[in-house]
């Protein structure tokens, strides 16, 4: 198993999006959210944003785009940013919200979206 | 004639200690460019503290034009009703239209609130879907951004969060059903006071 690291505020953040993540050529403020124990991203000490978007099991990696996240800027909105390897991938993180998930607030949401960069769009659009 | 003083927004807490409405304001007559003879055309500064607006047309038609916009983007959000499950190629669930239903009434009643008791309307927003089934009311404007996220457990307070540039930021939760809701106070001060 991999060792957990402390993340530095410098590095990036790959966060994977869905097609219907775009509407009127905008990127949705509905994206960022927490499944089970966090936002899911890959740290880019062990990832590639194509990486990243191949990753995708559940769709076809063309619908999929990623996102880049300055994981200081993630810290300063007020989100906990945890390495949490698995066997399969070393690079997976977690972003938690501190009060509340991060669905459960707008604030949260529309300052995550401020701080995003688009590296990869999806092909399928 | 409808008149707003400017005491009425300034006991909200919205705006900063100290702030004021600056003493004259530029409002806009909403003369559709879409009727005969109509156009948008330059306000005109009103005297201190006492903002009036004259129309050609009677109040009912000139909520119906002011409200047009705000139409047009609920007609367009229906779109999220007709998503799959699966729609995000993950779990995403279908969107139950008494959601949509809630949050487009609120909407409107907001932006009727907004017409005949202040004298304004409010930017149009954006309407998506939101998370787990909620939906989400974005205004992403030049000079502020509000996202109101309706939730799909009607007992649940609506949540906001947003910032005027260069002003400050905001957030707070509602009633649905309430008449008067914060963001109302908002989106007035920031159409008024905002530059």
């Amino acid at each position: 198993m991999w060792v957990v690291e402390e993340i530095p505020n410098q590095d990036k953040l790959f966060y994977r999006i869905h097609k219907n993540s775009y509407k009127k050529g905008k990127l949705l403020p509905g994206i960022f959210r927490e499944i089970v124990d966090g936002m899911s991203t890959d740290w880019e000490k062990y990832s590639t944003p194509v990486d990243s978007v191949n990753r995708a099991r559940a769709s076809n990696p063309r619908d999929n785009g990623i996102l880049g996240l300055n994981t200081g800027e993630v810290r300063e909105i007020g989100l906990t940013v945890i390495h949490n390897p698995s066997k399969d991938n070393r690079s997976h993180t977690l972003v938690r919200g501190t009060s509340k998930k991060i669905q459960d607030d707008p604030d949260v949401r529309r300052r995550l979206l401020g701080i995003s960069e688009i590296l990869i769009l999806p092909e399928n659009l | 004639m409808t008149t707003l003083q400017r005491s009425q927004l300034s006991g909200y807490s919205y705006l900063s200690p100290g702030k004021t409405c600056s003493d004259e304001h530029i409002l806009y007559e909403h003369r559709s460019p879409n009727v005969p003879g109509g156009s948008y055309s330059p306000g005109k500064r009103l005297a201190k503290g006492n903002y009036t607006e004259v129309s050609p047309f009677s109040d009912a038609q000139q909520l119906a034009l002011s409200l047009g916009s705000l139409e047009e983007e609920i007609e367009a959000s229906k779109y999220l009703l007709e998503l799959p499950d699966g729609w995000d190629g993950e779990n995403g669930t279908k969107y139950d239209i008494r959601t949509w239903e809630r949050a487009t009434k609120f909407l409107r009643a907001m932006y009727q609130t907004a017409y005949r008791r202040f004298n304004v309307i409010p930017d149009t927003p954006d309407i998506f879907h939101g998370p787990s089934g909620s939906i989400d009311i974005w205004w992403d404007k030049p000079n502020y951004q509000i996202l109101v996220n309706c939730p799909e457990d009607e007992t649940k307070q609506v949540s906001f969060g947003g910032e005027e540039f260069n002003k400050g930021s905001f957030k707070g939760s509602f009633n649905i059903t309430d008449s008067y809701p914060s963001l109302l106070m908002i989106l007035i001060g920031i159409k008024i006071c905002g530059s």
